[in-house]
């Protein structure tokens, strides 16, 4: 531990300005020692956990699991002292090679103004989730540089090509990783993209779940956008919903300042009840075509098909008439 | 501050208002017909804007044909007031394009509560101009008591005054939440700012972000999980938002109860009261819980941009608007 760090209380620690520069963990080996926790909501009963223990056991990972993972106070999984409690073990232990989320739900955000970010700067570790724990990914990325994994929450792997994404993200330090609206082995009758303008840019990526993310908008938390490829899902939200936070990144200048936006799965998203609503593409297809951006709706990450990890803060490209998203640099060293 | 307010004209007999759908449009046009009763038994003449039946998704027509008629019914020299049919979804679609300068110039009533609150904050914030949060041209004569606030905050250059609660119409089985909870003790008196919190939330980050230094908040919702509501809050405090305010009065949560949403259920749960007790009680500054502005049928009036003051102790709570909101 370095000592200027060191002698900061946690209220200093959290108006200090952490170095921002990219920062990457190490790729996991069969023995990896990998955390599972939850700081959102607890997974929905102890065979649901004892399911994610199975899958990082199966990876050839070592689990440990957060002492209140199955803790209770109300929609989250015990209060946020026994929460933070859990994540702040795990940051500060280095024989914890990786965090990884057993579950969504709701609680992540509440964390923020608690947590040593400053310990994860020193002890740079994976951190993979979705959802509510975007919110908490987001953050890491954005005050520590770290990059951090949007993908799936553990009680989301449920068949063998996600737990091989997931595997093989964790392990990887190949580049020139594609992430594609419609794969190779793929009829074109199973998926598609769509695009407003077929253009190519480059940019580090910034994103993930919606909601999660309109939740750090005003906030010390809020991403830098400038010069970002924008990866957006979300699920289980009304489309006019929806159309609130696009407008916020309208509004915000975010749609303005991202280089374009790749726009994963979005299950269980649309009406509530049969009011009139349009489509997700055209709901946020009118701006994008004003602002002519470069955006590409298709891609597989997200609850729908979470057979793609997304790393946050790496360099990839968009090339909207092929659809994909190809990550230009390794995210773990 | 005061001194800067450009206060509206209150309403009279015989003045002209503007119906416009600057969100969405009733799904069925018929609905319409009770408004224009309603107008007509408060003496008021009406002019419909030419998009008030437009429809685009879930929107009263596209983002120009909203906006169209939000400036033409501010250039109107005819048009005293603007009241919309109703919220819904669209509002803040419009902000970047809204003519500010225009409105300055031509200041008149403007209502509205739910997405609405999404104009009446930045027109306030932007303009100086006194707006008013409260029921609309589709709803103010859903009550007695909705009907007696909309009139008197609207139609009388006088201050609202100590706000009362509606009699319950039934004295078994009284509705959840009391009028008054108080949620945290404590005075102030400060300028009234607010409205749909799910619109304050969506304002965050953004140049029509609420400015809440120094002023009483008052928020409501409507059908949103305990969770979301927590989510809202906890993004308000993490900006530092609530913590620069006086007081905060939170109207109707309506449908905010677990499972409500009908949408993002989490299993396990809590309160929206208990939600409230958590993120609010801690600011050392008073909250009230359960006054009747909101989504439900009893809702009154409350000018954004003038002073009010809150009184809040145990058994015993007084919200006041203190200073005239029209000339």
């Amino acid at each position: 531990m370095s000592t200027e760090l060191e002698q900061d209380d946690n209220e200093q620690e959290q108006e200090q300005v952490l170095p921002k520069d990219q920062l990457k963990a190490k790729a996991l080996r069969q023995g990896s020692r990998v955390a599972i926790v939850a700081p959102s909501s607890r997974p929905a009963s102890p065979l649901e956990l004892r399911r994610c223990v199975q899958i990082v056991e199966e990876m050839g990972f070592l689990a440990v699991v957060g002492k209140h993972a199955m803790a209770n106070d109300g929609f989250s999984a015990g209060s946020d002292e026994l929460r933070l409690d859990d994540l702040q073990t795990f940051v500060e232990d280095d024989s914890i090679e990786a965090v990884l989320c057993a579950s969504g739900g709701y609680g992540a955000l509440r964390l923020l103004p608690l947590l040593d970010f400053g310990q994860i700067r020193r002890h740079p570790k994976i951190f993979l989730g979705s959802g509510a724990n975007d919110a908490l990914l987001l953050a890491i990325n954005e005050l520590t540089g770290l990059v951090v994994f949007h993908g799936s929450n553990l009680d989301d792997v449920g068949d063998k090509h996600t737990f091989n994404a997931m595997k093989d993200t964790l392990m990887g330090t190949h580049v020139e990783r594609a992430i594609n609206c419609r794969d190779q082995d793929e009829a074109p009758y199973e998926a598609a993209s769509y695009s407003l303008a077929d253009r190519i840019c480059q940019g580090i990526i910034c994103g993930g779940n919606m909601t999660a993310l309109s939740s750090l908008y005003g906030t010390r938390y809020q991403p830098e956008f400038t010069g970002k490829i924008l990866v957006l899902d979300d699920f289980s939200e009304r489309n006019s919903i929806l159309d609130r936070w696009f407008t916020t990144f309208y509004l915000a200048g975010t749609l303005e300042q991202v280089e374009g936006i790749a726009f994963g799965g979005f299950p269980g998203c649309g009406t509530r009840g049969a009011d009139n609503m349009l489509s997700i593409e055209d709901t946020f297809g009118d701006r994008i075509k004003e602002l002519d951006i470069a955006a590409c709706f298709g891609f597989k990450f997200g609850l729908s098909s979470k057979d793609n990890i997304v790393p946050i803060g790496i360099q990839a490209k968009l090339d909207c008439s092929a659809g994909t998203l190809t990550l230009l640099e390794p995210a773990l060293n | 501050m005061s001194s800067s307010l450009i206060k509206p004209k209150h309403l009279k007999r015989g003045d002209t208002v503007a119906i416009i759908a600057p969100a969405s449009t009733p799904f069925d046009p018929g609905d319409i017909e009770y408004s224009f009763e309603w107008l007509n038994k408060l003496g008021l003449k009406y002019k419909l804007g030419k998009n008030l039946f437009k429809s685009y998704s879930d929107l009263a027509g596209t983002d120009e044909q909203r906006l169209e008629d939000l400036h033409e019914a501010f250039a109107d020299r005819e048009v005293a007031a603007i009241i919309p049919v109703r919220g819904g979804n669209g509002v803040c679609r419009l902000l970047p394009k809204l003519d500010f300068e225009l409105i300055k110039k031509n200041p008149k009533i403007l209502i509205g509560y739910s997405d609405v609150t999404g104009l009446i904050n930045p027109i306030y914030q932007k303009c100086g101009l006194v707006t008013f949060h409260g029921p609309m041209a589709g709803s103010f004569y859903r009550s007695s008591y909705s009907y007696y606030y909309f009139q008197r905050a609207l139609m009388a250059n006088k201050a609202l005054g100590l706000i009362v609660d509606p009699i319950p119409a039934e004295l078994w089985n009284p509705k959840y939440p009391p009028p008054r909870l108080v949620i945290a003790e404590g005075k102030a008196r400060a300028p009234l700012v607010g409205g749909c919190m799910t619109l304050i939330k969506q304002l965050m980050g953004t140049p029509y972000q609420l400015d809440t230094e120094g002023k009483i908040v008052f928020l409501e919702d409507v059908g949103e999980e305990p969770h979301s509501i927590d989510a809202y809050l906890t993004q308000l405090l993490l900006s530092g938002t609530l913590h620069k305010a006086k007081g905060i009065l939170v109207g109707e949560l309506s449908g905010c109860e677990p499972g409500g949403s009908g949408r993002r259920r989490l299993t396990l749960n809590k309160s929206v009261e208990n939600v409230l007790r958590e993120r609010l009680s801690g600011l050392g500054i008073p909250v009230l819980y359960g006054m009747r502005f909101g989504h439900g049928q009893d809702q009154f009036t409350l000018p954004v941009g003038v002073t009010a003051s809150l009184e809040l102790a145990k058994g015993k709570s007084k919200f006041r608007i203190e200073e005239a909101a029209t000339i």
